[in-house]
């Protein structure tokens, strides 16, 4: 008797299984034929969407981690502080990106190289390492801070003001 | 009689004239010969001068930093020095050699010109524990960090294949000429040029024997023939090189003309590389510098010298051995070494190494292109003559791993085809370091070593479904999309230019209805993904193409949302590389730096980086990319990586199967990988049955880290179903997945769980349901 019972809801659930034949909830995209050399016109509509609803989500407080230097890193970040001092901006870039490719998601490299191109006048740049340090900070706001530094100091060489502020607000709020 | 006396008075008679006749024809001849020696010694003395070999440009591969916690136990160790040719000693002193006690390795490294500053020798001391350093020392201080000398992995030779690394006296090893002049040419130190009394001896063997079976030429007459003239064997090539030679010891010393002789003769070849050079040669057959070689070592060089291709140590060991045991022979007999020490060297085995595996071997694709990125700044003669130093960004392990892979695979495809083909399957692999866009493995076909069709860089292929995330990452950035939103997997027509319709198909010929867009992306949805697209619209999708940095934005045509797009494998890589490193641009590199032959820094390729994209929607993307890996198309992966290896990628497949795609990448690596025929002829393989598994094993037998990417501000992590697509609440949920939304995105729920008609029950059959299964 178990048996029959179990074989029948086993054959319920596997009907339940069976692939539904296709049936369109929403019209297939209407395209009409596009003029040559014109990109095609289309219309498309949405798959209609069921009634929604905002899942709460408990949003896990962040625990904060700012990056350290590993030895090697150190080590190189220091030869690269002194090339740096005595202009020698080609050799220290090398010597951090030695280190990058040790800790390639160490902010802090990405902060130092910045700073090595805002010396040599590549601000541009500089801004790029910045942001590049900010995607890899959130979670260490002291990093994140130093980046946004960097980021208004590379707006501030360019002369665009407002972008330099506001960068430098969300350093220092971060601070 | 008459006639002789008719001869003798006409003799007599024109005397004057005969002797005046003879004289001019004598001084002209004198003349004649006078010019042309004057000619000779000219080309000598201008062509010797300085010694201007044309020195092709040497390019490294990457060189292993040491420092505490690298990866490396004492075995990895202890082969990474003998893949740089370290060898193993008592009691290392000299640079190049080293010491293994357990788990400590005692090493002098090599003095190394790097492109940023001149490393010196060092001996060094390491302790390992099982996979990785703990320590690093010098003299007792703890030396932070540490980088080994690089592996010379090949030049940049010109056309006639002519490839040597030239050597300055100190840096040869003084039995080496000693040995050269035993074997070759005794009166090396005292005679002129030629050697008559070594002619006439070489002449009377070669007539009794009917055969040439000695040759009487001296060192320099040897460097005449292989310096100035071609390989024709004329007696009048004969004179001319005896009188070369005659001139060069005129003007130059015996020192200058045998290190002149040590460069530039001819040891060996590689395919198309001809190998000059005892520098070069060393590098080739033993892996290691010339001043680093052993007496066996030295020997054999000079024993090949005879015979390159005859005393070839790979292809015909045994004849070499032999000829290398005379060499031994002649010098014990010379004084040149002791009787003893050549007995012992005797024992030694040949100790070269297997071309293609070690050092020595050779990366025409790679090298490939590293030519084409510095064509950009320096002319074909300047890369080919001006010996220039390249510092590339090539990892010799991993390099060797995506070869033999890709090798492995092919043949295992090929063995389980029915229908063979005459024509073999070939593939490409392509594999980068993302954050720093270096490009270190590259092999541009079956056979590696093969020089011809760059495949990474020329095979311009259809790409198939690797062009969906960029799709999606352009949807993502609309703010009208998350990897949640649900699109219909429903049929789609589109009404072309030229009056006919599209009607593309899913790859199972199926309809899913509505899914959510990680499903979608996970299980390759081609009708989905259509209809993504035209929502999205053309221009924004095929710009993003752009963006991520392919060179050529697509054209606008709708075909393109399934990969109607030709692109080569190296390009796939530069648009993946963009997702790999978080939304950042970085151009591909081969090349860190160049030095000149002096070691003047000349040109470096510096990191640049450009955000391309917002991190929220590259982040959703790549979470995709996960799923794509824990339950789509890449879930076969699994099998062949490190369980807690997080991977991210996408397979590809172009129509009627012509091309395998999968692309790919971890937390340190990315990997492209291509699979099909050079005709373009049907492969029947799909992304995920053909590139899918050279790319796993790959990535799975190289030291990576898995991917982790921090949560950009603004993104939460959720849970939803996959199938449907609806938020996962307890018990109603069939297969829940995390994906990555922007805060408060609202979620759809299941109409059925809500109203709770099959609510818990259904969750409980459910649960039961999996029990049965799993």
């Amino acid at each position: 008797m178990k048996r029959y019972v179990s074989l029948l809801v086993l054959a319920l659930l596997s009907a339940c299984s069976v692939p539904q034949p296709y049936r369109p909830t929403a019209p297939a995209p209407s395209v009409p034929p596009q003029q040559p050399g014109s990109p095609p016109v289309v219309e498309t509509q949405p798959a209609e969407t069921p009634p929604a609803i905002e899942v709460p989500q408990p949003l896990p407080t962040p625990v904060i981690r700012e990056p350290v230097l590993s030895p090697a890193s150190r080590a190189l970040v220091g030869q690269a502080q002194t090339q740096l001092e005595s202009k020698n901006f080609a050799v220290a870039a090398s010597s951090l990106e030695r280190a990058l490719r040790i800790e390639p998601d160490n902010p802090l490299l990405w902060i130092e190289l910045g700073k090595v191109r805002q010396a040599e006048g590549n601000y541009v740049q500089a801004e790029n390492m910045g942001r590049k340090a900010v995607s890899m900070s959130t979670n260490a706001p002291k990093a994140q801070s130093a980046a946004w530094s960097l980021i208004a100091e590379s707006y501030r060489a360019r002369g665009k003001n407002p972008q330099a502020q506001e960068a430098q607000a969300r350093a220092d709020q971060l601070r | 009689m008459p006639k002789q006396n008719k001869l003798r008075s006409a003799f007599r008679k024109f005397r004057r004239q005969i002797l005046v006749g003879g004289a001019l024809v004598v001084g002209v001849c004198l003349i004649a010969l006078l010019v042309w020696i004057v000619y000779l010694d000219r080309i000598v003395t201008q062509q010797f001068e300085g010694r201007r070999w044309t020195l092709p440009a040497q390019v490294y591969a990457e060189a292993t930093e040491l420092y505490v916690g690298q990866n490396f136990g004492a075995d990895a160790m202890e082969q990474e020095l003998r893949r740089l040719g370290y060898h193993r000693v008592d009691a290392p002193k000299d640079s190049g050699s080293y010491r293994r006690r357990g788990a400590r390795i005692d090493f002098v490294s090599r003095r190394f010109q790097f492109s940023d500053a001149v490393q010196e020798a060092q001996a060094l001391t390491i302790t390992t524990d099982a996979n990785s350093i703990v320590s690093l020392t010098s003299g007792g201080e703890d030396v932070p960090i540490f980088r080994l000398d690089p592996l010379l992995i090949g030049s940049i030779f010109p056309i006639h294949g002519e490839d040597r690394v030239v050597v300055t006296p100190e840096e040869v090893p003084p039995m080496l000429p000693a040995a050269l002049k035993v074997v070759e040419d005794r009166k090396f130190d005292t005679h002129h040029g030629v050697n008559v009394g070594a002619i006439i001896r070489a002449a009377w063997i070669n007539v009794r024997a009917g055969q040439i079976e000695q040759g009487g030429s001296t060192l320099t007459q040897q460097l005449v023939k292989s310096y100035f003239l071609d390989n024709r064997r004329t007696f009048g090539r004969k004179i001319e090189e005896a009188m070369m030679a005659m001139l060069l010891e005129v003007h130059f010393e015996k020192q200058d003309l045998l290190n002149a002789y040590i460069n530039e003769i001819y040891l060996g070849q590689d395919g198309r590389r001809a190998i000059h050079g005892f520098g070069l040669a060393s590098q080739f057959y033993f892996g290691k510098p010339l001043a680093e070689l052993q007496l066996p070592e030295v020997a054999l060089l000079v024993a090949v010298v005879r015979g390159p291709s005859y005393y070839d140590p790979r292809r015909h060991p045994e004849r070499a051995k032999t000829r290398r045991d005379l060499v031994l022979k002649l010098m014990a007999e010379h004084k040149v070494i002791e009787e003893k020490a050549a007995t012992q060297a005797m024992q030694r085995p040949l100790g070269v190494v297997r071309a293609g595996t070690q050092a020595g071997s050779y990366y025409p694709a790679f090298l490939d292109l590293v030519r084409r990125t510095l064509r950009r700044d320096y002319r074909e003669e300047d890369l080919t003559e001006a010996g220039l130093r390249i510092f590339s960004t090539l990892n010799p392990l991993v390099q060797t791993r995506a070869e033999t892979t890709l090798a492995q695979e092919l043949d295992r495809l090929e063995k389980a085809r029915k229908k063979k083909k005459p024509e073999p399957l070939e593939g490409v692999v392509v594999v980068t370091s993302p954050s720093s866009g270096e490009v270190i493995a590259m092999v541009g076909g079956r056979q590696a070593t093969f020089e011809g069709f760059n495949r990474a860089l020329d095979a311009k292929r259809s790409i198939g479904s690797l062009v969906k995330p960029v799709i999606y990452l352009a949807a993502m950035e609309t703010d009208r999309f998350t990897s949640a939103s649900i699109v219909e997997d429903g049929p789609v027509e589109v009404k072309l230019a030229n009056g006919k319709t599209w009607q593309p198909q899913n790859y199972s010929q199926e309809f899913y209805g509505p899914v959510p867009l990680v499903r979608a992306l996970a299980q390759s949805m081609n009708l989905a993904t259509v209809r993504l697209g035209l929502d999205v619209g053309l221009p924004k999708v095929t710009k993003e193409f752009k963006v991520l940095g392919l060179e050529n934005e697509p054209p606008e045509l709708p075909s393109v949302l399934l990969g109607a797009l030709d692109v080569s494998p190296l390009e796939v890589a530069q648009l993946y590389n963009a997702f790999a490193s978080g939304g950042f641009n970085t151009p591909l590199r081969a090349v860190r730096a160049v030095l000149d032959a002096e070691g003047t820094p000349l040109k470096s390729f510096a990191l640049e980086v450009t955000q391309v994209a917002s991190p929220q929607a590259v982040y959703e993307v790549n979470q995709m990319m996960v799923q794509v890996m824990e339950r789509g198309t890449g879930a076969a992966a699994r099998a062949n990586l490190p369980s807690g290896l997080v991977v991210a990628g996408k397979s590809g497949t172009s129509s009627d199967y012509r091309d395998s795609w999968f692309a790919g990448f971890s937390g340190s690596h990315l990997a492209v990988v291509w699979i099909g025929y050079d005709d373009n002829t049907p492969t029947g393989l799909t992304g995920s049955s053909g590139s899918l598994a050279v790319w796993s094993k790959l990535m799975g037998s190289i030291p990576t880290t898995p991917l982790s990417m921090p949560l950009p501000e603004g993104l939460q992590e959720t849970s939803i179903d996959y199938l449907t697509g609806y938020a996962a609440q307890s018990g109603c949920v069939q297969e829940a997945v995390i994906v990555a939304v922007p805060q408060g995105t609202p979620l759809p729920v299941d109409p059925n769980c809500a109203s709770g008609t099959l609510g818990e029950i259904g969750a409980r059959a459910r649960a039961w349901w999996q029990g049965i299964v799993n």
